[in-house]
């Protein structure tokens, strides 16, 4: 690739390029697909900046704020016949963003480059419920982030467990016979929790998640009660 | 999974949140304008999430790459009208706030780390303008005026100290 069109896309990536540069950029971005590479890792890069600023504090309320404007999702189904609506947004967006001032225009035509890309694509969301009898409300979230190989368990009002006793998470890939352990973890009180975890095995097709009360320590292949499952 | 994005969300916000509300206070240097930006960044991730193509980035990026964008559009639209005293208004709500988030956990740590070690590697020059580029809001040859140095020297340290950080980022990850 020649050094000007690297020049170009480090510079396009940070915003700097101006005027008439940034929509024939674009269209290079659109016909090559080296570039588009190229520009995607350079993005990858460039958000890495967001570790070197100095971390300052977030006001305590701002949390409950934030998540509060957060709009309410309708429970219905989209049907095929609506896919047209990301496209008619899409070109809402394009028509717009071609009334906006240059800089603010490059700025835009960014984000919606990478707004295009589904976040949630990525993670998988797996709520867990509770299948005790003594505890209905004790729950779990499950994010599992398969390329990373990674996940998150968020626990509400789940019940202590004796001293000898521990909770393991096990991921039901098909690929395996038996549910892959995602590890141990105690809870001595009915604690809000979020803990990271990684399971034994790569797991490529998570198709559920369970919580079971086991020996302390954790055991290879699940013998107690199943307490949260999807 | 409908079920269970709100939840997400808000475990969204509590792994990103500090980060991003770092990068933007870097760039706005007010609390409360920091603030509304966070608030309109997360409400515009949050409306954009049903989109239905395929990831190419991480979340990371994404959520970086808006954040920085509303903030950058807020200064630039701050240097439009006239400043406002932001150190008393930062002043003022310091004693209100928590410490860091707690939330901020080992895993970001290791990343902060990971680019810190990364960044070491570039050469001065290059560290300043890179760190110009993405926190400041300049333009090219704003860059170039406050660093005094030629703009195609500037284009140049841009393209040289991103390529090398990408390829030390990638080895780091190996």
């Amino acid at each position: 690739m020649k050094e000007e069109t690297e020049e170009r896309a480090s510079l396009y990536i940070f915003g700097l390029l101006e005027g008439k540069e940034v929509g024939d950029f674009e269209m290079q971005i659109h016909s090559n697909g080296e570039l588009r590479t190229l520009v995607d890792e350079l993005d990858e890069t460039a958000a890495q900046f967001a570790h070197t600023a100095p971390l300052h504090p977030l006001s305590p309320g701002l949390r409950s704020q934030v998540l509060s404007r957060t709009p309410k999702r309708k429970a219905i189904q989209i049907r095929p016949l609506q896919t047209w609506i990301p496209w008619a947004i899409a070109a809402a967006l394009a028509l717009t963003v071609s009334y906006l001032v240059s800089e603010q225009n490059h700025l835009r035509h960014r984000i919606t480059r990478l707004e295009a890309r589904d976040f949630f694509a990525e993670i998988q969301v797996a709520p867990l419920h509770s299948k005790m009898a003594g505890a209905p409300d004790a729950s779990a979230v499950v994010v599992w982030n398969e390329k990373r190989q990674r996940g998150l368990l968020q626990i509400s009002e789940l019940p202590a467990n004796e001293a000898d006793r521990d909770y393991e998470l096990w991921l039901i890939d098909p690929r395996y016979p038996q549910p892959v352990n995602g590890g141990v973890f105690h809870v001595s009180n009915s604690e809000f929790r979020q803990i990271a975890f990684q399971p034994a095995e790569p797991v490529r097709e998570a198709k559920g998640f369970a919580i079971s009360l086991e020996r302390k320590g954790g055991v290879a292949k699940a013998e107690g009660p199943i307490v949260l499952a999807r | 999974m409908k079920a269970g994005e709100e939840a997400a969300f808000a475990l969204f916000y509590d792994r990103f949140a500090p980060s991003l509300f770092s990068v933007i206070y870097a760039i706005l240097r007010d609390q409360k304008e920091s603030e509304d930006v966070l608030q309109e960044a997360f409400v515009q991730m949050w409306k954009r999430t049903a989109t239905y193509d395929p990831a190419r980035s991480r979340l990371f990026t994404w959520a970086v790459m808006i954040s920085r964008h509303k903030a950058i559009d807020r200064l630039r639209s701050r240097r439009r009208r006239p400043q406002l005293t932001g150190d008393l208004a930062n002043q003022a709500t310091k004693d209100s706030l928590a410490v860091v988030s707690d939330r901020a956990d080992l895993a970001l740590q290791d990343e902060r780390e990971r680019v810190r070690v990364a960044l070491g590697q570039l050469s001065d020059s290059q560290r300043q303008v890179l760190d110009l580029a993405f926190f400041s809001g300049m333009t090219q040859a704003e860059i170039a005026d406050k660093l005094e140095t030629p703009l195609g020297t500037v284009k140049g340290r841009i393209r040289h100290g991103m390529l090398a950080l990408r390829q030390l980022l990638k080895q780091d990850t190996r």
